[in-house]
């Protein structure tokens, strides 16, 4: 065998190859389709672009070789760039140069070659374009010439050098591109629509504990278990429609071990006529477990600390109030009054307590709302009821504009009471005696806006900007004045920006305060869209209080409207929440329907009879006839379908009359006679 | 169909709170309280006291509040009593599993010595 000679410009020839930047490079179309083409022209088995290295022959393209690489010492192209022309060998067996050769005795058994020089830019041979074949052939001029074109063809494309260039450019973003995303702790992919993996970095391989052709090309659902599957599914299903999802996934690792992480998905649109249409979308995860450790322990400290402090003050405020209640004797005033400072701080640091609390559950995302349609015309009534002693403290009056019918928002009704309570609780404090404070519900356009009014100082406008920031009080000393705790309007905040709506004040120095929400008006079905018409009503605890037992809640509405403001008005379904308001309260008059959903109304009368005072009992319900009517005290009765309002009004004016609410059935005349 | 409230079985591990308690619910509330002093002594006392409701401490150092109502529940004596837990640990969730294991009420401390008998009373009047 002869081993190929070196030629003469071999170091130039050798730079030219080098510049030529395609050394080791992945197989490239430009010079596939003509390597393609050479093999099915010729009809030989093999057709390559090879490049002469130093000690080897790299194939730049290669048709029906599994080999990239060869020797060049035993290499036929070592042989073909020696010469100007082609190098055809027509049966290698009768070659001297090559009969012998490994190739053409080994496995490949080459007996056919043409191999035609490529020439760089520069002139120098760097390779050949090549045709093998295991059969001998004839390679007349015809075949030579087409041979020749071909290599021509081949050669524009090595000389192609910005391709070439941007081909390796690309090639070299794409390295530092999985380098960086590899180096990164984070989980990230880039999923078609159809979920499959485009990309993934190495993250991904070993939270999955796959390799990397496990995870290319693939869907998630063909590597997840269908468990594991499908709350991914829902996700991927939600990007896909456009919108980016973050969620919380836990994957365990192959040592056994739960990682928790934080996944985001964003939405990736196409270009030019799929710029609406998303075509795919990323994924990034970052590994949260420590955080929520971290986090978890806060929480239990936090707890913690609450418990700890809370079980003392229970002892204290337990002893203050039974001494101040007078169970352990008749307390001289300086006594009380020394054990009352002592009950109040004591109040006040339970209330900061709660607070805290509660703004670190707001902080950490722990507090949960329980949204559902609530009526804020009732929940404002309570919150007045609630706040009256307070007011009644400070010599404030309170005053209620609402309007009569349900204005139903989404909402936690404790939460939302919360925040009254907090707005009225400011309102009363800062308003002088003999002050009043209203409380206003209306429907301002889409919204249902709840208004706090007060006739107090107003908030000095250098502190306007400050005042939902924590424990931020215009002036210091207002804390201890005051009683706050500096955390109300911050919580508050919180709550109402929460439940959808938000908070918002207007403040004249020297005129008053202005605190509004605003919460989008919930159309919950049932919950029937009246018009707003505040009426003036009278103070809550001056008002007769109703509680009506009836199970269909349009009768609920009905009665409700025609005593409305004249009359604390409270309602219940069911047997068990009627003894729920008995339990809660106490009652001027009570409205009773006979059949409940849960027991006969007549049963509640046991509840009604242990009541001191007992109060008067009208029954409004579809019959009169009934033999429980002469067993038991009741003050009137009416039939749903016989009595008008006006009659109904007449029976309830005369009832709570005789029981001695004199100045109530004039204020229902005059509301409800025209 | 509600029959009045008289005797409570309170369990309170803290000296100073049973005490405290005892004394609000006995001379605000005129009910008659056995206090004990963990979820043991309860189960000792239980089937003498005729209890009417369990009102219990939810953290106990040995067996804790729903610990102690578990056990109370195997006996004849308690097995169907109300219960009413009392807790400084006033967590929404808490306060659900609380009320899913039965209790009536879930009151939270510090409690208002003055309106603790009420609050009862209200609990006892509301049950279904």
């Amino acid at each position: 065998m002869l081993e190929p000679m070196t030629p003469p410009d071999e170091s130039d020839r050798m730079r030219e190859l080098w510049e030529l930047q395609l050394l080791d490079t992945p197989p490239e179309e430009r010079f596939d389709r003509l390597t393609r083409l050479a093999q099915r022209l010729f009809g030989v088995r093999t057709a390559l672009v090879s490049l002469v290295d130093h000690d080897r022959q790299w194939f730049k393209s290669r048709q029906g070789l599994d080999a990239f690489q060869t020797p060049r010492t035993i290499s036929f192209c070592g042989h073909a760039i020696l010469a100007e022309g082609p190098l055809v060998i027509q049966n290698a067996l009768l070659d001297p140069r090559f009969a012998d050769n490994p190739l053409v005795t080994g496995p490949l058994a080459i007996r056919f070659y043409a191999g035609m020089p490529l020439l760089g830019p520069k002139g120098h041979k760097v390779g050949t374009l090549c045709l093998i074949d295991p059969s001998p052939r004839e390679f007349g001029t015809d075949d030579v010439a087409a041979l020749r074109d071909l290599a021509a063809l081949v050669m524009l494309e090595l000389a192609n050098k910005e391709l070439t260039q941007a081909m390796e450019t690309a090639r070299e973003s794409a390295f530092r591109l999985r380098q960086i995303t590899d180096t990164v702790p984070a989980l990230i992919a880039y999923r078609d629509q159809n979920q499959r993996f485009i990309f993934h970095n190495k993250a991904y391989e070993e939270v999955l504990n796959m390799g990397f052709e496990q995870i290319h090309g693939h869907t998630i659902g063909e590597l997840l278990s269908p468990q594991a599957y499908g709350p991914v599914h829902d996700k991927a299903k939600e990007v896909l429609r456009g919108y980016p999802v973050r969620y919380e996934r836990t994957f365990v690792t192959q040592k056994g071990e739960s990682r928790i992480y934080d996944m985001q998905y964003f939405p990736r649109y196409g270009d030019g006529a799929d710029a609406d249409r998303v075509i795919g979308y990323f994924s990034l995860g970052a590994d949260i477990t420590e955080l929520k450790r971290i986090d978890r322990m806060k929480t239990e400290f936090i707890s913690t600390v609450s418990h700890e402090l809370r079980t003392p003050l229970t002892s204290i405020r337990g002893s203050l109030g039974l001494v101040l209640g007078g169970v352990a004797g008749e307390l001289p005033e300086a006594a009380k009054s020394l054990v009352d400072i002592a009950n109040n701080n004591c109040e006040r640091l339970i209330r900061l307590i709660n607070d805290i609390l509660d703004s670190e559950k707001i902080e950490s995302g722990h507090l949960r709302l329980e949204l559902k349609a609530v009526d804020i015309v009732q929940l404002v009534r309570q919150a007045l009821a609630a706040n009256q002693g307070f007011a009644d403290q400070h010599q404030v009056a309170l005053v209620l504009q609402a309007p009569g019918a349900p204005l139903p928002i989404q909402a936690d009704s404790d939460r939302l009471m919360q925040v009254v309570t907090n707005l009225l609780s400011n309102a009363v404090k800062f308003s002088p005696a003999g002050g009043r404070v209203t409380l206003a519900v209306s429907r301002a356009g889409q919204c249902v806006r709840l208004e706090v009014m007060d006739k107090g100082p107003g908030i000095p406008e250098a502190f306007q900007g400050r005042i939902f920031q924590k424990f931020s009080q215009a002036d210091a000393s207002d804390t201890r004045q005051k009683g706050g705790t500096g955390l109300g309007l911050n919580i508050s905040r919180a709550l109402v920006n929460k439940m959808g709506g938000q908070i918002g004040f207007a403040s004249q120095e020297g005129k008053g305060t202005t605190f509004f929400c605003e919460f989008p008006e919930s159309h919950a079905p049932g919950a029937a869209p009246l018009a707003a018409a505040p009426c003036a009503v009278q103070p809550a605890a001056s008002r007769p209080r109703i509680l009506h037992v009836e199970d269909d809640p349009d009768i609920r509405r009905i009665v409700a409207a025609m005593v409305q403001g004249s009359a604390a008005f409270t309602s219940a379904a069911t047997l068990g929440e009627a003894r729920a308001r008995l339990g809660e309260g106490r009652f001027d008059l009570i409205m009773l329907d006979l059949a409940l959903d849960d027991g006969s109304g007549w049963s509640l009368f046991d509840d009604i009879d242990g009541l001191a005072p007992r109060p008067p009992v009208i029954v409004f319900s579809a019959s009169d006839k009934s033999p429980e009517h002469a067993s038991r005290k009741v003050e009137a009765v009416l039939v749903k379908s016989q009595a008008s309002d006006g009659e109904l009004l007449k029976a309830i004016q005369s009832v709570l009359r005789s029981a001695g609410h004199g100045q109530t059935p004039d204020a229902l005349q005059s509301e409800f006679q025209g | 169909m509600s029959a009045p409230l008289c005797r409570i079985l309170y369990v309170e591990d803290q000296p100073d709170i049973r005490l405290v308690a005892k004394m609000a619910l006995e001379v605000v509330g005129k009910f008659t309280v056995v206090a004990c002093a963990s979820g043991q002594e309860a189960l000792d006392c239980a089937p003498h006291a005729s209890a009417d409701l369990l009102l219990l401490d939810v953290m106990m150092p040995g067996m804790d509040g729903p610990g102690t109502l578990q056990a109370l529940r195997q006996l004849p004596a308690t097995a169907d009593t109300p219960v009413i837990f009392m807790t400084a640990k006033v967590q929404a969730a808490e306060v659900a599993l609380y009320k899913a294991m039965g209790a009536l009420e879930v009151i939270s401390k510090p409690f208002d010595p003055m309106k603790l008998s009420d609050q009862i009373r209200q609990a006892w009047a509301a049950r279904a």
